[in-house]
């Protein structure tokens, strides 16, 4: 009972911070509503029982991404707390578009019966999804590291110093 | 608790994220609805993962986090030097005609 | 699970693209920056020994490679697309000695990014796992973005990068989301464990919002319509090298995957995806051809002329259900057959453009380098560049479909086809569409052909014209005797199960 009235809250909170990312005039703002975001992201993990995934969360997105986003945000804004209007030249289908497409999903979601009979199993904590990583997907895994080289050499071509 | 609540609870940010970014025009701001869209998508792997799929969902949740944070990276380096040649970081993602 | 050293043989040619990529990229610090000899050798070589690897795999091998737990298959299939992109890779850096040399973008970082974008490909089109496809198609779009914006002080580069970043990530999130939804109806990323789940009779609207949520991000990836709005500006700003490298491999690699998701994830439900991709197709040969008319730019006009194709292409994996309800895989071989002739016609007309760059003078006495992209930029040029515009006139053909060239073979065998498996009205539509296209071609080549020259200070580079003289060499081979290759597409779907 009490772990249902705290993910409803989750939820409510959840939801609030991501519309307030979406209509805040003043990036910085927008930054770290997205940032309460993710935090409460991680505790909704931790309520489906990953831990492990929750902690990740919290390091990567909250402490990387976020901080990378100020960065961001402060150096392509002459006066960082600068109104940036978000509807300004607002195409007038976007809510027509976003609306049918979150009435697709969620159709899809309550149509499909079958949804209805999973129940909550252990679903795996840090040692089983470090198997997975190194035996099962081990070819994902080091794709994945591609990945993370490709993005590097690619930070680094752009923000070198020199012509081009 | 429903396994069919988180799944709904996704969609609903999913969607802002789509919202966000068909009506932001600043590169950072469309970017900061790209990260709700992902972490909507991963909010939808773990539930799966807890109802029924195991431990996979997880996984697949940890290459998305690793993946949108490259992006990330490379994304504000391009902007950067956006701005630093135009001096504005507008984009308008449906220009259909240009000259 | 054990793995053995023979799985690696599956991802070999992948593998050797990418270490002469990477090797390349280190190379910078022991090679002085203004040679770049030592650079393309090392990724020559490494293409040149892939596509060994792939021949031997084909000639001597014969049977399909499933390694790491079938999360890869080098299979007939995979071996063609891989090919076709080496091809492609292979020609892009010969051309692209005259972008990085009067650009001057350093040549390690780009020969690095070209293979390892070229390398995430192949493992792309060898890919039989959400798992691996969702990987491989991150990171040759990370490399893509990159590339696009490399040219890193004009302004028209960065925007295009940065649309292309914005938009590659939205469909990143809708294909996710799709392949999430598909996790939850049924329990797998594998295509084959999906396969067995729809044969099982699983039917929720579930798995076809997911279906469907992935077909839009690989439709965002190629460039299909509604979903093509970044590809005009995306292939304009982009530097020409890249655009050529772009349109044409990606489509190859993003189109092979979605082959491979079809045929081996849902082949006995095609009534879940065949509608969708009628109507993709036809917006997406009506809309590229309509628009490509409009254009006064030759590079932006070649931009929606690549959508138009994208469409031409699907048609075949629109139509592989006949209107007798009987479902006819082989059908998708005509698009295999028809990425190869596009490889090389639309390769070769993006190369004519980098041929026929000029400079500009630039503020404060230097001066920068500038492609062709109008008409008039090209105009006259039958007389002074004969060699070259012949080359630019038999691509523009081929593109439009007119004998005895490879684009004309690819429509006839993708039209009579659909044809033959009953879609009437889809292969009068593209019929349709092809010949609406030869207007905006055969202006191109009326400019070349008829009009006096405005421009006098073009700077050709040799480079280029033997990428021109190649790309014109397989055009009119493929043309001439196209039943070599044909007969190796229709074998890679035969295998295909």
């Amino acid at each position: 009972m009490l772990a249902t009235v705290a993910v409803v809250v989750i939820a409510v909170v959840l939801i609030a911070t991501a519309v307030a990312v979406v209509v805040s005039d003043n990036l910085v703002h927008s930054v770290f509503w997205l940032a309460a975001m993710l935090i409460t992201t991680a505790l909704l993990y931790v309520m489906l029982e990953a831990p492990f995934l929750a902690a990740i969360q919290v390091m990567l997105y909250t402490g990387g991404v976020i901080t990378m986003m100020l960065f961001g945000v402060m150096l392509t804004q002459r006066d960082p707390g600068s109104r940036v209007p978000s509807a300004s030249e607002a195409p007038g289908w976007a809510a027509p578009v976003a609306l049918g497409l979150g009435a697709t999903l969620l159709v899809a979601i309550w149509t499909t019966p079958e949804l209805a009979a999973l129940t909550p199993t252990p679903s795996g904590d840090a040692q089983k999804i470090g198997h997975m990583f190194l035996d099962r997907y081990l070819i994902a895994f080091e794709a994945l590291s591609v990945l993370l080289l490709a993005g590097m050499i690619g930070a680094i071509v752009l923000a070198r110093k020199g012509d081009a | 608790m429903d396994v069919r609540f988180y799944l709904s609870l996704a969609a609903v940010l999913f969607v802002t994220g789509v919202y966000g970014i068909l009506t932001r025009r600043n590169a950072i701001g469309i970017m900061l609805s790209v990260e709700l869209m992902a972490n909507a998508l991963n909010l939808n792997l773990v539930a799966f993962g807890r109802y029924g799929a195991g431990a996979l969902g997880q996984v697949f949740a940890m290459f998305s986090i690793a993946l949108t944070v490259t992006e990330v990276v490379v994304g504000l380096g391009i902007v950067v030097l956006l701005y630093r040649s135009r001096h504005d970081v507008m984009v308008n993602l449906a220009s259909e005609m240009k000259r | 699970m054990t793995f053995t050293i023979y799985e690696l043989a599956a991802m070999q040619p992948a593998l050797l693209v990418m270490i002469a990529g990477l090797l390349a990229v280190g190379l910078d610090t022991f090679v002085p920056s203004k040679t770049r000899i030592a650079h393309a050798m090392l990724c020559g070589g490494g293409v040149i020994a892939a596509m060994a690897a792939l021949g031997s795999q084909l000639y001597y091998q014969r049977t399909a490679i499933h390694a790491f737990g079938n999360m890869l298959v080098l299979d007939d299939m995979a071996c063609f697309l891989s090919l076709a992109i080496l091809a492609a890779t292979g020609l892009v850096l010969i051309s692209s000695d005259a972008d990085t040399t009067r650009r001057n973008i350093g040549f390690g970082e780009y020969y690095g990014l070209i293979m390892i974008a070229a390398s995430a490909m192949m493992m792309l089109v060898a890919s039989n796992d959400f798992m691996t496809i969702f990987v491989n198609l991150e990171v040759l779009s990370l490399a893509l973005y990159v590339l696009t914006g490399i040219t890193r002080k004009n302004p028209r580069s960065n925007e295009a990068s940065v649309k292309y970043l914005v938009s590659g990530a939205f469909a990143t999130c809708f294909f996710l989301m799709g392949v999430a939804f598909l996790y939850g109806a049924t329990g797998t990323f594998a295509l084959s464990g999906i396969r067995e789940a729809l044969a099982l009779g699983l039917d929720s609207s579930m798995a076809r919002v997911g279906l469907g949520m992935v077909m839009v991000g690989f439709a965002f990836k190629i460039g299909a319509v509604p979903f093509h709005m970044w590809v005009p500006d995306v292939y304009e700003g982009a530097p020409t090298s890249t655009t050529a490298f772009m349109s044409v491999t990606v489509k190859a690699a993003g189109v092979g995957a979605l082959i491979r998701v079809l045929l081996i994830a849902a082949p006995m439900r095609s009534d879940l995806w065949a509608d969708l991709l009628w109507w993709m197709a036809v917006a997406t040969m009506v809309v590229g051809n309509l628009m490509a008319l409009q254009q006064t730019s030759v590079k932006r006009m070649l931009a929606f002329s690549s959508v138009a194709h994208t469409g031409y292409a699907l048609v075949a994996l629109a139509t592989m259900r006949s209107t007798d309800e009987t479902f006819v895989p082989e059908a998708a071989a005509s698009a295999l057959f028809y990425l190869l002739t596009y490889t090389f016609m639309t390769l070769g007309a993006f190369s004519f453009l980098i041929y026929m760059g000029h400079e500009l003078p630039g503020k404060d006495g230097t001066s920068e380098w500038q492609d062709a992209e109008t008409l008039s930029d090209l105009a006259g040029m039958a007389d002074r560049r004969p060699w070259a515009a012949a080359m630019m006139g038999l691509f523009l053909l081929s593109l439009g479909g007119i004998p005895p060239t490879a684009g004309f073979l690819g429509k006839f065998y993708l039209f009579a086809g659909a044809i033959e498996r009953g879609h009437v009205t889809i292969a009068v539509i593209g019929v349709m569409a092809s010949l609406v296209s030869l207007y905006y071609y055969l202006r191109v080549i009326v400019w070349m052909y008829m009009k006096e020259p405005m421009i006098a200070d073009e700077k050709p580079h040799p480079s280029v014209a033997v990428v021109i003289a190649l790309a014109g060499l397989a055009t009119l081979l493929i043309g001439v005797m196209p039943g070599a290759f044909i007969a190796a597409a229709e074998h890679s779907i035969a295998v295909l199960r």
